[in-house]
């Protein structure tokens, strides 16, 4: 490593303590857990202040404060504007939740709304797309744990991969989703007081002015508007936050579990105060090279400047800071992802007539399950989370326009919105190997919009809202 | 039962820890010695750059003791003057020094490289180095880099040890942009279809009347 500025017996010291913090807060709130629903979707009854910090929390994710910072370290300007703009995921799903509150009530997962909307086979390959998405972010964040580790202590990042992923199933194991708002909560405070701190001391620090002149002389590219690589992320990566939200059981289950008339406001406020958040992450980024400091990989230099701006009792605070974000993020993805497993999955195609508590049972081995699969795909570390990411944007961004259509539209048919999904996926797999990461999600989300609205002309579906809020079960 | 499970789970840290280590050989001079180190585009060789940004990665070359390939721990701690150095080695005094040293094994668990001989990483235009435009610091036990922001041209890439003495080959790095009109035709689309998608919801999602 080229910064460990804490050392390895301080690394292991704040681990086991921010890990025993978590896991007896997990105990504790779970405890009360009687049902599934008390599980699943914390008895559908979450305030607007939890319903917030869990929104943005979950946001604010290895990807706000390790991969903003690389996207802006490799891609300049337009990097940390892109990045920011996928705020435009949260403000606009803002009445989606609300809609989809409305619409199923007795709903738990986006899976069962695909289901009842579009038939069985839209189903299937939605589930593909949602689980090769879930695990793609699952990866990068038990790989986001081991490189922060490795950054800030020299602590071998299979070692720190390890923990942190044991750490987060266990109080996830422990509280279910009711944990995992709760710890969101006090993780969300952190990061928002974190990220300024780092944020000002950086601009006191470096400077704008230093900032510009360095990067004008030694890597003119970052500070270029006709940058092509970045020009082509921008909306790139608006359409993959897009993608994300809109599809992703993350969202869809809080959206049911907040108390009704408090998801729009939720989403529109975390939306909003998560805006300037990839701004501040960026700009560290971009005084890097200023402080000659080059990482070995592209998304260590976030915690890397953060550490060397503040120091070695800083660079426990960016320890706290990150470990917080990745820890608000990876407990959410597994709880909902074990969510859609288990009802989709499990109960949807396994065995349909399954008890709730058989469920309940089933969604906590799930997660375990859900774990040991991402050490073993983390152990190689194979590419960097940048790249990990946006490779699962070629799958999310082909939701788009189906989810939009689907909650607004009766025409949207299913035949339709499977083909949208399946050459959606194909094509922004093509751009991610032909051209390069920062097209994935646009060429998806293009060719998924020409065949959804070829289906809206050329097919009528006539959907009866009614079948959402009975819920069908598959065939 | 338990006690296997932790033996199979740490066999299986241990191997991964360094089941992707390689062991490359060069015949790349420097001087007239081999050079310890060597160096290559984490792109693969010839591999034309076209997002301005690359990874170099060295390991050392094969063949070379590891006194000659690698700093000794304790030459290491006199060059902690440099501010950023001076932090960043605290970790690995801390093993290297103890009174009662860390079992090797472990150590190479828990630590991820050992340290080696450069200390500069230079970018030059040309391959005889003689227009320096960048002199990257390395700290001892770096073995990689991730580089940024680079222009459309040929760059050459090279190590270099305390004494200014190269302790690598040199690679070459070809940057070329994505042509414009490509670009363009891509941001294109994808603003037309942000303007879309945003009509539609201001236009109908927004508007919506849950009641209706």
């Amino acid at each position: 490593m080229n910064y460990n500025p804490i050392s390895i017996s301080t690394a292991l010291i704040l681990l086991a303590f921010f890990g025993l913090v978590w896991l007896f807060f997990g105990w504790w709130l779970g405890r009360k857990n009687k049902s599934l629903d008390d599980f699943m979707l914390a008895g559908r009854n979450v305030g607007l202040a939890f319903a917030g910090a869990t929104a943005m929390a979950t946001w604010i994710t290895s990807n706000t404060t390790l991969v903003a910072p690389q996207l802006t370290y490799e891609l300049g300007i337009w990097g940390m504007v892109g990045y920011s703009l996928a705020a435009l995921g949260l403000i606009l799903f803002a009445p989606m939740a609300k809609r989809i509150k409305k619409l199923m009530p007795e709903g738990y997962t986006c899976g069962d709304f695909i289901r009842v909307r579009y038939g069985k086979p839209a189903w299937i390959v939605f589930l593909i797309v949602s689980f090769c998405y879930a695990m793609g972010w699952l990866v990068s964040l038990g790989m986001a744990g081991g490189i922060l580790l490795d950054t800030l202590s020299g602590l071998s990042y299979n070692v720190g991969m390890t923990v942190i992923l044991a750490i987060c199933v266990g109080y996830t194991l422990l509280g279910g989703l009711k944990a995992v708002i709760a710890t969101d909560y006090v993780q969300t405070i952190i990061i928002i007081v974190g990220v300024l701190v780092i944020g000002f001391v950086c601009y006191q620090t470096v400077g704008l002015e230093k900032v510009y002149e360095f990067n004008k002389e030694k890597h003119p590219e970052l500070l270029n508007l006709l940058f092509p690589a970045a020009m082509m992320f921008l909306f790139n990566n608006i359409f993959f936050g897009l993608g994300e939200i809109f599809h992703s059981n993350v969202w869809w289950s809080r959206a049911l579990a907040f108390r009704p008339g408090i998801g729009k406001k939720a989403y529109l406020m975390s939306g909003l105060l998560w805006l300037p958040i990839p701004i501040v992450t960026g700009f560290i980024a971009l005084s890097a090279p200023v402080l000659g400091l080059y990482p070995e990989s592209s998304d260590m230099v976030g915690p890397m400047v953060a550490a060397n701006l503040l120091g070695d009792l800083g660079a426990i605070f960016v320890f706290v800071l990150v470990f917080s974000a990745l820890a608000s993020s990876l407990d959410s993805l597994l709880a909902a992802t074990s969510d859609l497993v288990t009802r989709d999955i499990y109960n949807g195609l396994i065995d349909k007539t399954a008890s709730k508590e058989k469920l309940h049972k089933v969604s906590k081995y799930v997660i375990l399950g859900l774990g040991f699969v991402t050490w073993l795909i983390c152990l190689p570390q194979i590419t960097t989370l940048g790249a990990l990411l946006n490779f699962t944007g070629a799958f999310v961004a082909s939701t788009i326009w189906p989810i939009v259509l689907g909650l607004y539209q009766r025409r949207m048919s299913g035949d339709f919105v499977t083909a949208a999904l399946i050459l959606g996926t194909i094509s922004g797999l093509i751009g991610y190997h032909m051209i390069g990461f920062y097209v994935a999600a646009l060429f998806s989300c293009i060719v998924s919009f020409i065949i959804c609205m070829i289906g809206l002309i050329a097919k009528n579906d006539n959907f009866d809202w009614q079948r959402l809020k009975n819920m069908e079960k598959a065939q | 039962m338990t006690k296997y499970a932790i033996a199979v789970f740490l066999s299986l840290l241990a191997f991964s820890s360094g089941a992707f280590s390689s062991d490359k050989s060069s015949s790349d001079q420097c001087g007239s010695k081999k050079c310890p180190l060597k160096l290559e585009l984490k792109e693969g060789k010839g591999e034309v750059i076209t997002a301005g940004h690359f990874n170099l990665l060295w390991a050392e070359n094969s063949g070379l003791t590891s006194q000659e390939s690698s700093r000794e721990p304790e030459s290491s701690n006199s060059e902690q003057s440099k501010s950023i150095q001076s932090n960043s080695t605290r970790s690995n005094q801390d093993l290297s020094t103890s009174p009662q040293p860390v079992d090797s094994t472990v150590k190479k668990v828990l630590l991820d490289h050992q340290q080696h001989s450069a200390s500069h990483l230079k970018i030059s235009t040309d391959k005889m180095f003689t227009q320096i435009t960048h002199d990257i610091e390395i700290h001892p036990t770096q073995y990689r880099i991730s580089l940024t922001g680079f222009s459309n041209g040929d760059y050459y890439v090279q190590l270099f040890g305390d004494d200014d003495k190269e302790v690598s080959n040199a690679v070459k790095v070809i940057v070329e942009h994505h042509s414009m009109t490509k670009v363009w035709i891509i941001f294109t689309a994808g603003a037309v279809l942000f303007l879309l998608l945003i009509g539609y919801m201001v236009s109908t999602v927004f508007r919506h009347k849950e009641d209706e």
